[in-house]
């Protein structure tokens, strides 16, 4: 049985890499939050500012893992974009953009 | 006696723990962050529900990417938070800086003069006349101290409630639940609404600039935090504002091809973005710690950066001081082969320039060095063939169009110039010459044009070329700055250190005559007598500048040699070095021969006379 | 011997008619650029710490770095220079601090300049300009090398080290 979605060729690949676009994106955004230095500022600012990138850096990590979640839901094989179930190619439909949200689940 | 009680002496201010720098350089930091956060929540955003949707809202909340966008925009809101917070902070502490200098200049003054009356009336012995002075000094002393200590304790409290301020903002969104009050706040900056604002506006920098002013500090950062590529390099925005947009961009540019490269995913254009980004961040790390002394702030602007302009050379504008708030500002254009990885040794002879313009000025300088032009390839001291090339097929095309870009550049300078407007000066070496001389010539709106290395300039006298002043700077031995003679080989234009051309050439010395000494000359003018005339031009004081004759083959002072005569002279004396260092090994290799036979026959022999 | 003393008064007149550099003698390659470089840190731990304990000036960090002098594509040598970077004078004015660090230079040797900028002193030592730029937020100090010649490979080498920080001892 072979699961796919009637969407448009090169749609699925597209999607595949702006994820992982995205998860660079926030991986290197949390990086950089995390190593941002408080070094010179009075213990106050530096506990404050440290409490801030705490917060921020876990969330950014967390939309980061996200993300590449999302784009490992695609998997192709043989040049084709195929999913285990109708389960998870509604799950990864809804990773597309909003124009292909009602775009077909083939079952062949 | 008269009243000689005197003020104990005045205790400092606090001391800064935090300091603008700091906060600077961790504003910059957040905002790379905010910038990367920015690009994938607009994306995602993009793909998702279209905005004022009104259909199904579960639908919406059902699509895992609208809701993605959603979530990372939470974030996104928290940061812009952030960022004004830290900004707002840095500029408090600079603030913060200048009033504490001036109090410790009252202060030193006053604990000075309380010491100085205190021996005073310990070491003399009192007269009718000496305690009547004595007197009124300490009433004048103890009413300064009594202004003093408030305004010092008023300080204190200042600098701690700036601190404070600071902390309370970033606990204001140090949690998820306050990220989301802040994502949903209606009072948030519209980033379409400013975007529009900025771009409507990009060729006009007077009407950029003044619009600029109208917006308030969070929707400024939430602009350039959107677009930092475009705002970096938009003439009428600030410098300090293109400094932070830059920077971001900088930054976020390196994190996130720097991951490319590390996945295997980098385009040849994207690598050579990724070294020419390197570049600049190791100029700017090294001069980090460079400060005003008079308002600690990061000395280093970086005003331009385009990373992947000209075909991968790039462009780059980074200046030292502030240009918008100095009474001097200096542009340098560069020539030939000048691309972002000539970069530090282009800076150095920047700074060594804004140095000396430092010394000789009564005000504030900023010296700014401009590579934003795509600046013709080829060494032009690789042989007599090449050296005659830029004579003769390298064209005038890239110094026009570069030449345009300049104007618009200073343009932007102009319109974002602060309080009284800036004594103005470019100057232009080798190639940057000539791009210089087409912006002259189209108007270029500066005080003073210095010229140096020049291989010609697109007009035969200073007065048809601008109304500015024009300073020349041409070594009699910089082969370059012969093309442009009447008589010579050059299509860039004249010479403007000719007689006819009627600039005011200064002193740079003639430079050594050997052939080989050729490059060092024509590299050579921000180095001695030459870096000191152009700082004093820089500084606006033209009296201080040593003149010297202009070219004229007909006059003595002035006489100088042609292109082929020079060739001739500096190679004789070239390979005549090279002989005579071959000779005086020889010789030296003789007598050492000769000493030694004379030992060996002495000693066989008797004395060698 | 004659013929000997007929070679040498050649060989000197050659070197006196001849390259005039020869009789300068200085430093170039590799071993040029280092000994500058000794005596650029040497003067940190010298001169510049007789004025920063003259002006009461505190230090806070520092760098030494090298760039080609000449065209980047046809370097002919090294320029180095070390930047410093100090507090504010704490308990003196500018202009006592300017004087403070010109008769500390004076007493180290160095002749010091005090230019029209009121507060900046230059010092000067062989081809080392010392420079030394006060004020209310911090004290900023470069010391400068003139050009060492070397070869291309070598000025590419040491520009391409980039900074290294320098110690305060």
């Amino acid at each position: 049985m072979a699961v796919t979605l009637a969407v448009p060729d090169g749609v699925l690949a597209a999607a595949k890499a702006a994820w992982d676009d995205a998860a660079d994106g926030l991986d290197g955004a949390w990086r950089r939050l995390g190593k941002a230095s408080t070094e010179g500022f009075s213990p106050a600012v530096a506990a404050a500012a440290e409490a801030f990138q705490d917060t921020w850096v876990t969330e950014l990590k967390h939309r980061a893992e996200d993300a590449q979640e999302h784009s490992d839901a695609f998997v192709e094989v043989a040049g084709v974009f195929e999913f285990t179930d109708r389960a998870s190619a509604e799950q990864a439909r809804g990773l597309l953009a909003w124009t292909y949200r009602t775009a077909a689940i083939e079952v062949s | 006696m008269g009243d000689l009680e005197l003020p104990a002496p005045v205790d400092a201010p606090h001391v800064l723990t935090s300091t603008p720098t700091r906060a600077a350089t961790f504003a910059n930091n957040l905002r790379a962050v905010t910038v990367q956060v920015k690009d994938v929540q607009e994306w995602a955003q993009a793909q998702g529900v279209p905005a004022g949707w009104q259909g199904d809202a579960r639908e919406a909340a059902d699509h895992t990417t609208t809701r993605f966008a959603r979530r990372v925009d939470i974030s996104e809101a928290a940061l812009d938070r952030a960022v004004v917070a830290t900004d707002r902070f840095e500029d408090r502490l600079a603030r913060l800086t200048a009033r504490r200098t001036r109090l410790q200049a009252r202060r030193t003054t006053l604990n000075d003069e309380i010491d100085q009356l205190r021996t005073a009336i310990r070491d003399n012995v009192p007269t009718g006349a000496t305690i009547a002075a004595w007197s009124a000094t300490a009433a004048d002393l103890r009413a300064r101290a009594s202004a003093l200590v408030p305004d010092i304790t008023s300080w204190n409290t200042d600098a701690a409630d700036a601190e404070a301020d600071y902390v309370r903002a970033l606990r204001g969104v140090d949690e998820i639940s306050e990220g989301r009050r802040a994502a949903s706040d209606p009072a948030r900056p519209d980033p379409d609404a400013l975007t529009r604002g900025l771009r409507g506006r990009l060729d006009d920098p007077a009407a950029l600039a003044a619009w600029w002013r109208t917006l308030s500090r969070a929707q400024k950062q939430a602009l350039l935090t959107e677009h930092p590529h475009l705002v970096g390099n938009a003439g009428g925005v600030p410098a300090g504002d293109r400094d932070e947009a830059n920077r971001a961009a900088l930054y976020s540019d390196i994190d996130r091809l720097t991951r490319q490269e590390a996945d295997g995913e980098i385009t040849d254009e994207e690598r050579a973005i990724l070294a020419n980004a390197e570049v600049i961040r190791a100029e700017l790390n090294k001069h980090l710690d460079n400060l005003d002394p008079a308002t600690g702030e990061h000395l280093l602007h970086l005003l331009g950066y385009r990373p992947g302009a000209f075909a991968g050379d790039g462009g780059v504008v980074i200046s030292f001081g502030d240009p918008d708030r100095a009474a001097h500002v200096s542009v340098n254009v560069p020539g030939m082969t000048s691309e972002i990885s000539s970069l530090p040794g282009n800076l150095d002879d920047t700074e060594a320039l804004y140095e000396s313009a430092l010394r000789q000025s009564d005000g504030t300088v900023a010296s700014v060095f401009w590579l934003d032009y795509d600046a013709p390839s080829g060494n032009p001291f690789a042989s007599v063939d090449d050296l005659l090339d830029l004579g003769s097929v390298v064209s005038p095309d890239a110094a026009d169009a570069g030449g345009e870009r300049l104007s618009s550049f200073i343009d932007g300078l102009r319109a974002s110039d602060q309080g009284e407007q800036a004594h103005l000066t470019t100057i232009g070496h080798s190639y940057g010459s000539t791009t210089l001389g087409h912006a002259l010539q189209d108007g270029l709106p500066v005080d003073d044009a210095v010229l140096i290395g020049s291989p010609g300039v697109p007009e035969h006298s200073a007065a048809d070329l601008t109304t500015a002043d024009v300073w020349v700077g041409a070594m009699d031995n910089d082969p370059v700055t012969l093309l442009g003679a009447d008589d010579g080989f050059g299509t860039l234009g004249g010479d403007p250190a000719q007689e006819t051309f009627d600039a005011r050439r200064f002193e740079t010395g003639d430079g050594s005559a050997d052939i080989r000494d050729g490059i060092a000359n024509h590299t050579g003018y921000f180095r001695g007598h030459s870096l000191d005339n152009m700082g004093a031009i820089v500084a606006n004081k033209d009296d201080e500048v040593s003149l010297v004759a202009e070219r004229d083959r007909s006059s003595g002072d002035g006489h100088y040699e042609t292109l082929p005569e020079w060739f001739v002279k500096s190679a004789v004396i070239g390979s005549g070095n090279a002989m005579l260092e071959t000779a005086q090994q020889a010789i030296e290799d003789r007598v050492t021969m000769m000493e030694r036979f004379g030992e060996v026959l002495s000693s066989g022999f008797g004395t060698l006379r | 011997m004659k013929a000997r003393g007929v070679l040498l008064l050649v060989a000197g007149a050659m070197v006196a008619a001849g390259c005039s550099d020869s009789a300068d003698e200085k430093p170039s390659g590799r071993e040029g650029v280092e000994q500058v470089q000794d005596e650029m840190l040497e003067a940190v731990d010298d001169v510049v710490h007789d004025v920063a304990a003259a002006t009461g000036i505190e230090f806070r960090s520092g760098n030494h770095s090298a760039v080609i002098c000449g065209d980047s594509i046809d370097p002919v040598g090294v320029n180095q220079k070390v930047s410093l970077h100090f507090g504010p004078p704490p308990e003196s004015t500018i202009e006592q601090a300017v004087s403070d660090a010109a008769t500390a230079l004076e007493d180290a040797g160095w002749s010091a300049e005090r230019p029209t900028n009121p507060a900046i002193v230059v010092g000067e030592n062989d081809d080392l300009t010392l420079q030394f730029h006060f004020g209310g937020a911090a004290t900023e100090v470069s010391l400068r090398s003139s050009c060492v010649e070397t070869s291309r490979d070598v000025a590419n080498e040491y520009q391409d080290k980039g900074a290294t920080d320098v110690e305060w001892r």
